[in-house]
């Protein structure tokens, strides 16, 4: 049986923070991004507009939906989790949680007895 | 330091990005850069340093395009098959306009119009298949082709096969005459060169009336 492998691990941290972020809260882009900045105390710093392109994929795969508000005569567009994405980021934590569990152990190295 | 928005428009459409995926990430880029401007100004910056913090924070070019111009979810039918979208599609198209063209004639046959009634129609027939329908289906190609920035060769591929197969069809129709059943017959026949010629040229007329900036943009696009 082929074991599982997980090329897109460090491919996924966007869309993870994205998810978790939008978890119980819709938001528009530039929101999200500070939201981002102020949950990694800006550790993880992205070319900002790089988040959209992570929203759209994700709405076209359904784990987000939007809207369309005019705020201050602009058309902004909010994001929220939709019940696939509440799955998708579910997966994805346990994933994540796995992969640092295992690289955290290799860090603090081999324990003897 | 430039506004990279519009170029990121010219590459992403060049690479076969949806425009409407392209038009709605630029807008959403847009409304950001506001924000970060708003943001700097806020902050005390000069309106000249608050756009070029607010450019940096965004990203660069290379930065905002490789994700949407990688990811083939995000391309249209006419960036990833193109020979289907300029070519295979509209001649399927134009052999429907013509059935139906035809299950026209037949129906006006059978609901009892005169003879002298029906040599219009077969004349109005031949004009729609012949004529309008490639021409607008030339015309149409252009506007996507513009729209997706492909390359000139598609639209110009189309239009030609349109304006061969649209010479070539042949429509004949016999009206029924006291008890004698009628008959209507379509088919292709040899193309006449000067109709093809002719039908390529009225394809191309609006080209004429198109901006400037819009022919050298259409031309420059090479791609794809």
């Amino acid at each position: 049986m082929p074991r599982a492998t997980n090329p897109n691990f460090l491919n996924g941290v966007p869309e993870l923070l994205v998810l978790r972020l939008l978890r119980g809260r819709e938001m528009y882009g530039y929101e999200l991004v500070q939201a981002i900045r102020e949950a990694t105390s800006e550790t993880i710093t992205l070319g900002e507009g790089v988040v959209y392109p992570v929203l759209h994929m994700l709405e076209r795969e359904g784990a987000l939906a939007s809207r369309r508000q005019a705020v201050a005569g602009r058309s902004r567009i909010y994001y929220r989790l939709t019940p696939q994405g509440e799955r998708r980021l579910n997966d994805i934590s346990q994933s994540w949680e796995r992969i640092t569990g295992a690289i955290r152990n290799v860090l603090e190295g081999p324990r003897h007895a | 330091m430039p506004d990279p928005l519009p170029e990121l428009r010219e590459r992403l459409l060049r690479a076969g990005v949806r425009p409407g995926a392209v038009s709605r990430y630029l807008a959403e880029l847009r409304d950001h850069h506001d924000d970060l401007v708003a943001e700097a100004l806020s902050d005390g910056l000069s309106e000249a340093d608050a756009t070029t913090r607010a450019r940096q924070r965004l990203g660069g070019i290379d930065a905002l395009a490789r994700p949407i111009e990688t990811d083939r979810r995000f391309h249209g039918w006419a960036g990833r098959t193109p020979w289907a979208v300029f070519v295979l599609i509209p001649v399927l198209v134009h052999a429907a306009a013509v059935v139906s063209v035809v299950l026209g004639l037949i129906a006006a046959a059978r609901s009892g119009h005169a003879p002298g009634r029906l040599a219009p129609l077969l004349d109005a027939a031949q004009y729609l298949a012949g004529g309008v329908i490639p021409i607008l289906g030339a015309w149409l190609l252009a506007v996507i082709a513009m729209r997706q920035r492909s390359r000139l060769v598609w639209p110009l591929a189309g239009a030609g096969v349109l304006a061969l197969l649209s010479a070539s069809v042949r429509l004949s129709l016999t009206a029924p005459v006291s008890g004698q059943p009628g008959e209507i017959a379509a088919g292709l026949a040899l193309p006449s060169i000067l109709h093809v010629l002719a039908l390529i040229l009225i394809a191309m007329l609006p080209v004429l009336w198109l901006p400037a900036t819009l022919c050298r943009r259409f031309l420059a696009a090479g791609g794809r």
